[in-house]
C-alpha cells in the first residue's frame, strides 16, 4: 500500500466514519443536480437525507464544502450558462432553471460569472464568430 | 486574472502526448518548437476553451527529483473530473492503464489513482 492509500484511507476514517450518513447526504445532493428547476426548500432535501434542517445544513457542507442552497445556485448557474451557450434566450434561461423573476437571475448571474447574462451570451457568439 | 493553464511535468513528452490523447482522450490544443522541447498542451474534449495541461519537460533536475518523490508515495501529481468512475476504470484497464489505487469511497467522492506512463501518478475522481 502507498503513502497516499494509506492517507486516504487515514483521512476517510477520520472525517468520513459514517459511510451510511454519506449516502443519504449524496442522495439529497443528487436531487439537486437532477430537480435543480423545482423549488427545493431546505426541508425537501433535508427530508431526503433524513435529517433535521440544521444538522443537514452542518453535514452537506462538511461532505461538500459549501451549503446546499449555496450548491443550488451553482447548479442553476452552470445551467444558465449551458443553456445561453446554446441559444437560449435570457428570459427562457431564468424559466428554465426555476428563477421566477428575471432581476434576481441577472444579478445573481452577474455575480457568480462577472457578466450580466446578455454580456456573456454576447461575448460567447463573438467569439465563435471568430474561431 | 484568469487560470488558463495547470502545468504537469513529464518525462518525455511524445509518449506524453500519445498518452493523454489516444489514452485518456484529450485533444492537442497548441504546440510550439522551444529549443529541444515544445510548448505543448491539451485539452479535454469536452472543454475545448477550458484550462489547457502544459506537458511540460522535466529538464530541471531538481523538477525531476520532486516528481520521482511524489511518484514513489503514490501521490497523484494531478486530478481529472469523470462522470462515471467505474466506466472509466474499466475503460482504461482495458486500454492497458496500471492502477495503483483502485476504485475508493472518500466521503462523497469516488476515486482511483493510475500510471501515466511518463512519470506521474493521476487521480480521477467523480463527486458523488
Amino acid at each position: 500500500m502507498t503513502y497516499y492509500q494509506k492517507q486516504v484511507q487515514h483521512l476517510r476514517l477520520r472525517c468520513f466514519p459514517n459511510q451510511a450518513l454519506v449516502n443519504r447526504l449524496i442522495k439529497a445532493k443528487q436531487l439537486i443536480d437532477t430537480q435543480f428547476a423545482e423549488a427545493l426548500p431546505l426541508e425537501t432535501l433535508a427530508r431526503e437525507a433524513h435529517l433535521s434542517p440544521f444538522y443537514f445544513i452542518r453535514l452537506f457542507r462538511l461532505c461538500y464544502g459549501t451549503t446546499p442552497h449555496q450548491y443550488l445556485t451553482t447548479v442553476r448557474i452552470r445551467e444558465a450558462k449551458r443553456l445561453l451557450l446554446t441559444g437560449h434566450s435570457m428570459t427562457d434561461t431564468c424559466f428554465i432553471i426555476g428563477f421566477s423573476s428575471i432581476t434576481s437571475f441577472s444579478a445573481l448571474f452577474k455575480k457568480h460569472t462577472g457578466q450580466a447574462p446578455s454580456a456573456f451570451q454576447k461575448k460567447a457568439i463573438l467569439k465563435k464568430a471568430a474561431d | 486574472m484568469k487560470i488558463r493553464l495547470k502545468s504537469l511535468l513529464v518525462n518525455d513528452q511524445e509518449k506524453a502526448l500519445q498518452f493523454y490523447t489516444e489514452t485518456l482522450g484529450f485533444i492537442k490544443k497548441t504546440e510550439i518548437p522551444m529549443g529541444e522541447h515544445r510548448w505543448l498542451t491539451v485539452v479535454a474534449r469536452e472543454e475545448p476553451d477550458g484550462v489547457e495541461l502544459v506537458l511540460e519537460p522535466t529538464a530541471f533536475p531538481p523538477a525531476q527529483t520532486f516528481q520521482q518523490a511524489l511518484f514513489d508515495a503514490g501521490i497523484p501529481y494531478t486530478a481529472f473530473e469523470v462522470d462515471n468512475l467505474d466506466e472509466e476504470y474499466e475503460r482504461l484497464l482495458a486500454a492497458g492503464v496500471v492502477f495503483s489505487m483502485p476504485p475508493a469511497m472518500m466521503g462523497p467522492t469516488r476515486l482511483a489513482v493510475f500510471n501515466d506512463t511518463c512519470g506521474n501518478n493521476i487521480q480521477i475522481y467523480q463527486m458523488l
